[in-house]
């Protein structure tokens, strides 16, 4: 008697094609799934001339969020931004470099160079993707159109944002005197990337914005193709020319001397503040009796003069500030002995965490500034910002395992005469292909 | 004592004889596209999701059938499982993927649509990037001729997409 050998049939969903019979050919959503998210950004765009149907399979969405999501896996995913801007020539220049970490010197790559005037500020990156635009304070001439690009290093693209709308003046009305300080974020529930322009009047007090405020929205998605306006009520008033940072869907500033973080929610478009938690600046913020030079000193008028603008720039200290650590928010701060983090680690429920590293006793942080962090959580210093040098001098710190480390570029940033300009560093970023919008 | 006799299929007795000797469980795996059967112990099976799902779902009493993979590339691949899953060296293990996948592009081919049909991870990853680094940097002509994929584009069409990103063919 037999006995019967049961069959049955395997249980996979996922049967992939075998491609033509004559020629054997693999499967496209291999190729896609598995092969070119291993790949850079360069050889991805290569690859566009190869096959037709490749050429809009590049630019599809879910393959580049899952490009996007690999780019933290490979060894050459993410780089460095760089910055200089040329008065002479009125040339802002995008340079990257690698964040391989064997290397000790570290090779630069000309990215781009940006016809513009004066020279543009380049806010933190989102998703690989930065927001290069005009300084708040160039925003005031009336004859001038603000500069406002999103620009993404990984495929080298611009997208130009048309000029927001004539804003009059409440205390000039008739005349173009707004200040418009711009933000870049990105709104997890829609997924679009959005730039905000938050209007400041010229005549507010301080600069600063308070009760209602007029912003200009931009979402990159949906083809709109020009600026919402809407007025917001914030919650307390606080200084646009802080810098904001994008972590869950919302855009985030520090606001020193209400000892609160303001946050600018990208879905609902509405404002909310998180408490800083206990012990968060205690020395450092106003708000103590301390007031020399940590902390916000906003209250200054703002005068007409060209040169002021600068100086009431390098006045307001940066510190403390905030910065993304990996996926969570942190406020950064020092004192004589030691740089402390704070991390949001509880978003919703407001709890922080404290770490903190002792610092040689040769950085002089009152020169220093934040400039991004990496995915994995360690964060850059810039040291001599605002100096007069030349090449920035680079510290990466981490401090979970209280370290650091110095990081060198090569002396020569090609066809930049680096002795006239003063490169800075703007970010670490990861490859991102996706492709902007026509305008 | 009585003698045990076995009736049936020959290779159920001797399966049976297998299990009845050690502790470890073996699972036949058999390729239906060539009728080739592999015997093998159930914990370097289970690198397979597919086949792991089965195992625990009860339905992989006997022989399993495996579609779509042809004896040599099934061969291939239980010798990739075995040596991954008897090694915890990740420098040894990392000498033997690269002499391993060593092959011709239609051998790496079956490899690697078996293995992602199979739900094997780590040799997909293997795989995978291998066939990463065989196209990075080369020209779309070179790619077309590793990837075995017909050039449906005109002149034009090409012309107008390098000069799309004309940078990527600088440096």
């Amino acid at each position: 008697m037999l006995l019967r050998v049961r069959r049955r049939k395997p249980s996979i969903s996922n049967i992939t094609k075998m491609g033509s019979k004559k020629e054997k050919q693999l499967p496209e959503d291999v190729l896609f799934s598995d092969i070119f998210t291993k790949l850079s950004a360069k050889s991805v765009l290569a690859l566009k001339p190869v096959k037709k149907s490749w050429y809009s399979s590049i630019k599809n969405p879910e393959f580049v969020d899952r490009f996007l999501a690999n780019s933290f896996n490979r060894p050459d995913g993410t780089s460095l931004l760089l910055t200089t801007h040329d008065q002479a020539s009125g040339q802002q220049y995008f340079i990257s470099s690698t964040t391989d970490e064997r290397l000790d010197s570290r090779p630069v790559c000309l990215l781009s160079v940006l016809e513009t005037g004066a020279e543009l500020s380049v806010s933190q990156n989102v998703n690989g993707m930065f927001l290069v635009h005009t300084r708040p304070h160039e925003t005031f001439y009336r004859d001038r159109v603000d500069d406002v690009y999103v620009f993404n290093p990984s495929t080298r693209e611009y997208l130009s944002l048309p000029p927001l709308p004539n804003r009059a003046s409440k205390t000039w009305p008739g005349s173009n005197m707004n200040m418009i300080s711009y933000f870049f974020g990105f709104d997890v529930g829609s997924k679009d990337y959005k730039v905000v322009g938050v209007c400041c009047d010229v005549g507010a007090p301080g600069l600063r914005v308070e009760g209602e405020v007029e912003l200009g929205i931009f979402g990159l998605a949906g083809g709109l193709k020009a600026w919402r306006v809407v007025n917001v009520d914030v919650p307390v008033s606080f200084n646009p020319c802080t810098p904001g940072i994008c972590v869950n869907g919302a855009i985030h500033w520090l606001v020193k001397d209400k000892r609160v973080i303001l946050a600018f929610d990208l879905g609902l478009e509405r404002f909310r503040v998180i408490k800083l938690g206990d012990g968060i600046g205690i020395d450092t913020l106003l708000g103590d009796a301390d007031g020399d030079g940590y902390g916000n000193d906003g209250e200054e008028e703002e005068e007409d003069d060209d040169d002021r603008e600068d100086e009431f720039e390098e006045e307001t200290s940066v510190w403390p500030c905030l910065i993304q650590v990996g996926s969570y928010l942190a406020v950064l701060e020092y004192d004589d002995v030691e740089l402390r983090m704070w991390v949001l680690k509880d978003y919703q429920n407001e709890q922080w965490v404290m770490e903190s590293m002792d610092y040689p006793y040769d950085w002089n942080l009152m020169h220093a500034l934040p400039c991004g962090s990496s995915h994995t959580s360690e964060f850059f210093l810039c040291l001599n910002h605002n100096t007069g040098s030349s090449i920035p001098k680079i510290v990466c710190c981490d401090m979970e395992r209280s370290t650091y480390r110095r990081i060198n570029f090569v002396e020569q940033f090609e066809k930049i005469d680096s002795s006239t300009v003063s490169v800075s560093l703007v970010g670490c970023y990861p490859e991102n292909i996706m492709p902007l919008p026509k305008i | 004592m009585k003698k045990l006799k076995f009736i049936g299929n020959p290779l159920l007795q001797s399966r049976e004889k297998i299990n009845m000797s050690s502790d470890k469980k073996w699972l036949t795996l058999k390729t239906t596209e060539d009728n080739e059967e592999f015997v093998v112990e159930e914990s370097v099976a289970i690198m397979s999701n597919v086949i792991k799902n089965m195992v625990e779902d009860g339905c992989a009493s006997s022989v399993i059938p495996v579609p779509r993979v042809k004896g040599n590339a099934m061969g291939k691949i239980i010798e990739f499982c075995k040596k991954h899953t008897e090694e915890s060296d990740e420098k040894v293990l990392k000498e033997f993927d690269a002499e391993f996948l060593n092959l011709g592009p239609d051998a790496l081919y079956d490899l690697m649509v078996s293995a992602n049909f199979l739900e094997i991870k780590v040799l997909l990853d293997s795989v995978t990037t291998k066939v990463a680094d065989m196209i990075k940097g080369k020209s779309s002509e070179e790619i077309r001729n590793i990837l075995k994929i017909e050039n449906d584009l005109s002149a034009e069409e090409i012309e107008e997409s390098r000069r799309e990103n004309c940078w990527t063919r600088q440096e």
